[in-house]
């Protein structure tokens, strides 16, 4: 090889190697940099990892907040923080309650918004709770509303930590409407515990009536008019014709006083019965604004009447030295009744307004004025029982009452009665003399007092009269004579089977038995229910010989 | 020109098609409405949300656009819910025509002829924008979905078109699950759609491309095994142990997309300083369930291409979107010419919530936006499509800003 090549062959190796060491340093820098990238990278999809880890708790935090705040913000019940006797958050249910805006109620004492008479109380409780003291925790308290007036609520309280420092939070509930409920029901339970304390009393003393008319009837029947006992007699029935009277009073209040419901024009009975009062009272003015159209209402028309009346005497009694009685009929809807104490079931109603412009009641007289045997007309000036009769029977018609009234300045009744569907028929049924008769009347009562002055007044008629002191012992008597029997008297309540289940006996034995059922409460719930099933007539107790006479004929006549 | 930008957030796709358009007439004081370009959440009844807009618009206005995951305008960002945005243009100066063709997942390229051919080209259009559906087959809870491609697309529309118009425009995604997504054809709702608004007139566009991912290691590695989309060697290696070896474990593999790495390929000279815009990067749509590949979302790589891992980096993200966006408002100005509506097709992989950060870079372009006054109507994407090194290319991880320009 010559030097040339050797020289070449040389450079050629040194080549080679710088080249080999370039690629091993490249090598180098490749596998310090793959290195490096992969390094960046695993941190970087570490810390990406925190990043999003952070995120989520961040947004799940937000979320959580969120929730809350909903929570306090859309709360039915009010909630406040209070510290250091300031108002530090309030929610806006809150502020809705006390007529306040968040804004300028923030960072006020918090006893601004406390009712005065209850201050001491909240005070010293807020005072104990904030010092550790054992204290009540749920409590009853009036706020101050923004326009003065007191808003009855109830708190119930804990102690928390509100920016680092403690804290009073108040859960502040408020109790207007269940104040409202409560007073209600209260109202509602009394006003039927007196129902059913006058619905006995008038029950028992109606028995004591038949008894007593019924002699003086028959007695009566039995005696010229040139007697000189003829007028005395007479002057019984009359009283116990009173006493009737007032037992009619006490049943409506009891709600135990429907009769016949019919379609009626209340328009007419207003009519009717203002023109009567008007003629007895000349120093009253009366109006009448009847609407022309008005829709029939469901009723009984002695018990209207009986309420008509009875308001008409009581705005009498208002106005003694004489004024003006507005009478008003309308038409309205359960719509138009809205911000009543009570509920009105969906339809259509008839609006009768009474007014007058008498002396007027206080708050107390007002809320008191259908309690029974309540009254502000002095001892023998009146029973009690005429207004708390109206309440009866407009609630037994499925209908509302309310009164307004101001000292001086008068007393308006509104009465809410339900229309009718159908029209009104005219119907009017009186017995103007006593009808004999002849057939076999089967007479069950338990009041032995009112069996033998209802035999005798039976016979007086001509009957041929069976005797029952009960329902067991009437069903025996009515299935031995059943071929006999015509009619049959049926006392409604009775200690051993009352007159319902031997109504049904006796239909059993024989399912043409004609029944007239006599009780000493009116119609009723129970009553009803036997006349629906086919019982053909009722008769009150007590009743005269020419009532009974009547009705007696009514029944077998039309068989 | 009038713009108005409307925007709305609402599950009735009716209303929220309803509300957008009001909203964009009464912004843009707009009373004869020329062309639409809006966009809705994939999670919203697209035909109901095109019937909408219609209700306000009248049938005779062509609306374009389609699928988005969310939606940028001025004043709002968001991709939560259900966001829809649309941009009403009226102009006695904007020439327009929309042609729209479909069948995109039988033949891209055939696709792209055909726009080109149905849109008029008179050779004097400054702008064509284009929009398609980037899901051939929707991702299953395993299986990366499969994407229709922008280069075949891209040129297929370059074959018909007798200039060189560039070419903006967006595939087109509706959720980050990759199900399918529709598009606004002017006058009717498609799918496999693609729709192309060239765009002639008195007015100049102006564009940027935003980047976001710098080179990993800065190593070059060649594909060895690719088929479609699906690259499964790099160097003679199972490319999917070599991403393993990179993370440290396979937690990766549960991504899809992949959050952080990416594939890029250098346009620029091979020695060069490396430069940012001579990037074109594909997202990794994620690995094929027996593990030996993973997809990528265009299919233009081939065996032989050199690629680079990258990595997304959030500080270049926001701070390119800030640069850029200022930077091409302060051209427009310097040329005295002015603003009068942007465009900003956003990848929705630079979306905060997908980047694991709380700073949305759009942000930064709705604040230049603001300062100048412009109407600004942005969505987010799956594929960019933009001009880069002289010939219109389909991007990835990038945010294309264009601005239409009075002169």
């Amino acid at each position: 090889m010559t030097e040339k090549g050797k020289t070449g062959e040389k450079r050629y190796a040194d080549s080679e190697r710088l080249l080999e060491e370039a690629r091993k340093e490249a090598k180098y820098y490749q596998s310090i940099a793959e290195e490096a990238g992969k390094k960046r990278l695993q941190e970087i999809n570490q810390l990406s990892r925190l990043i999003s880890a952070r995120n989520q708790a961040e947004e799940a935090l937000r979320e959580s907040e969120e929730k809350y705040r909903n929570l306090v913000e859309r709360a039915n019940d009010g909630i406040a923080i209070v510290q250091d006797n300031l108002l530090k958050y309030l929610n806006p249910r809150l502020a809705e309650i006390g007529g306040y805006t968040a804004d300028e109620a923030i960072d006020t004492p918090f006893t601004d918004y406390v009712y005065p008479d209850e201050l001491p109380k909240v005070v010293d409780y807020y005072n104990r709770r904030m010092a550790g003291d054992e204290t009540v925790s749920t409590y009853e308290t009036a706020l101050r509303h923004r326009d003065g007036s007191k808003i009855d609520v109830e708190f119930n309280t804990g102690v928390i930590t509100y920016q680092e420092k403690p804290a009073a939070l108040a859960i502040i509930r408020d109790m207007t409407e269940r104040k409202r409920l409560e007073a209600q029901l209260q109202q509602a339970q009394k006003m039927e515990a007196l129902g059913t304390l006058a619905g006995g009393i008038a029950h028992n003393f109606n028995n004591l009536l038949m008894g007593i008319m019924g002699n003086a009837s028959l007695m009566v029947s039995e005696t010229d008019s040139t007697h000189p006992n003829y007028e005395k007699l007479k002057n019984i029935e009359k009283l116990v014709d009173s006493g009737s009277k007032l037992t009619q009073q006490l049943l409506g209040y009891a709600r135990e006083g429907r009769y016949e419901i019919i379609p009626l024009n209340l328009n007419q009975l207003m009519k009717e019965t203002s023109d009567t009062f008007r003629a007895t009272k000349k120093e009253l003015r009366v109006h009448r604004e009847l609407a022309e159209d008005l829709f029939p209402i469901d009723a009984d028309q002695g018990q209207i009447e009986q309420v008509l009346l009875n308001l008409y005497v009581n705005a009498a009694d208002a106005m003694p030295g004489g004024g003006d009685l507005f009478l008003k009929t309308i038409n309205v809807t359960d719509k138009d009744m809205k911000g009543r104490p009570y509920k009105p079931k969906p339809g259509n109603y008839v609006l009768l307004t009474v007014r007058d412009t008498g002396t007027g009641m206080d708050k107390r007289t007002t809320e008191r004025v259908f309690d029974p045997f309540f009254s502000t007309k002095g001892l023998g000036k009146g029973t009690g029982l005429g207004l708390a009769s109206v309440y009866g029977i407009i609630k037994a018609h499925g209908g509302y009452i309310d009164v307004e009234s101001k000292k001086g300045s008068g007393t308006t009744f509104k009465i809410y009665l339900p229309g009718a569907e159908k029209k009104v028929e005219m119907v009017a049924k009186s017995f103007r003399q006593i009808i004999k008769g002849s057939e076999t009347v089967l007479l069950v009562d338990d009041e032995p007092m009112v069996l033998e002055v209802g035999t005798n007044m039976l016979k007086k008629l001509g009957y041929t009269v069976l005797e029952a002191k009960g329902g067991s012992e009437a069903v025996k008597v009515y299935k031995a004579n059943k071929d006999k029997i015509d009619l049959v008297i049926l006392d409604m309540i009775m200690p051993d089977r009352g007159g319902g289940e031997t109504y049904d006996q006796m239909k059993e034995i024989d399912p043409t038995a004609t029944v007239l059922l006599s009780s000493g409460y009116s119609i009723d719930g129970q009553a009803t229910e036997i006349l629906e099933r086919g019982c053909n007539g009722f008769i009150q107790k007590p009743f005269t010989i020419k009532e009974l006479s009547g009705r007696i004929r009514e029944i077998l006549e039309k068989d | 020109m009038n713009v108005g930008i409307g925007y709305c957030n609402e599950k009735d796709a009716f209303i929220s098609g309803k509300t957008v358009a009001e909203t964009a007439l009464e912004r843009g004081n707009v009373n004869r409405p020329d062309i639409v370009f809006a966009f809705c959440s994939g999670q919203l009844d697209h035909d109901e949300f095109f019937g909408g807009l219609q209700s306000v618009l009248g049938n005779e206005v062509p609306i374009t656009g389609g699928s988005a995951i969310g939606i940028i305008t001025n004043d709002n960002l968001s991709y939560e819910g259900y966001p829809s945005g649309a941009a009403v243009i009226q102009s006695d100066t904007l020439r327009y025509n929309v042609a729209a063709v479909g069948d995109l997942d039988k033949d891209e390229e055939l696709a792209g002829r055909k726009l080109a051919k149905a849109l008029s080209n008179k050779g004097d259009a400054k702008l064509l924008l284009v929009f398609y559906d980037s899901i051939k087959t929707p991702a299953t809870d395993d299986i990366p979905p499969t994407l229709n491609a922008s280069s075949p697309l891209i040129e297929g529309i370059e074959q018909e078109l007798r200039s060189n118009t560039p070419i903006i425009g967006a595939g087109l995604i509706g959720d980050y699950a990759l199900t399918s997504t529709k598009q606004f054809c002017g006058s009717y709702v498609d799918t496999q759609g693609v729709v192309g608004v060239m765009l002639e007139g008195d007015f100049k566009p102006y564009f940027r491309i935003m980047h976001g991912c710098t080179p990993l290691d800065g190593v070059h590695h060649t594909i060895t095994k690719m088929e479609g989309s699906i690259i499964y060697e790099l160097d003679g290696k199972p490319i999917v142990e070599m991403i393993d070896d990179l993370y440290g474990n396979q937690d990766w593999r549960h991504q899809h997309p992949v959050d952080l790495l990416t594939i890029g390929r250098y346009l620029g000279e091979r020695f060069e300083e490396p430069q940012e815009a001579h990037y074109t990067n594909r997202l990794i749509t994620g690995v094929l369930p027996n593990g030996e590949g993973v997809g990528i979302f265009e299919p233009d790589f081939d065996p032989g291409t050199e690629i680079q891992f990258m990595l997304r980096d959030i500080a270049k993200m926001i701070e390119s979107a800030k640069r850029n966006s200022a930077e091409l408002m302060e051209q427009i100005k310097a040329d005295g010419a002015k603003p009068l509506f942007g465009m900003y097709i956003d990848c929705a992989g630079r979306a905060a919530t997908y980047l694991h950060t709380t700073i949305e870079e759009a942000a930064e372009v709705q604040e230049v936006f603001s300062h100048y006054n412009t109407p600004l109507l942005g969505f987010y994407s799956g594929v960019e499509i933009a001009p880069l090194l002289e010939k219109s290319r389909g991007l990835d991880w990038t945010g294309v800003l264009l601005v239409l320009a009075e002169e």
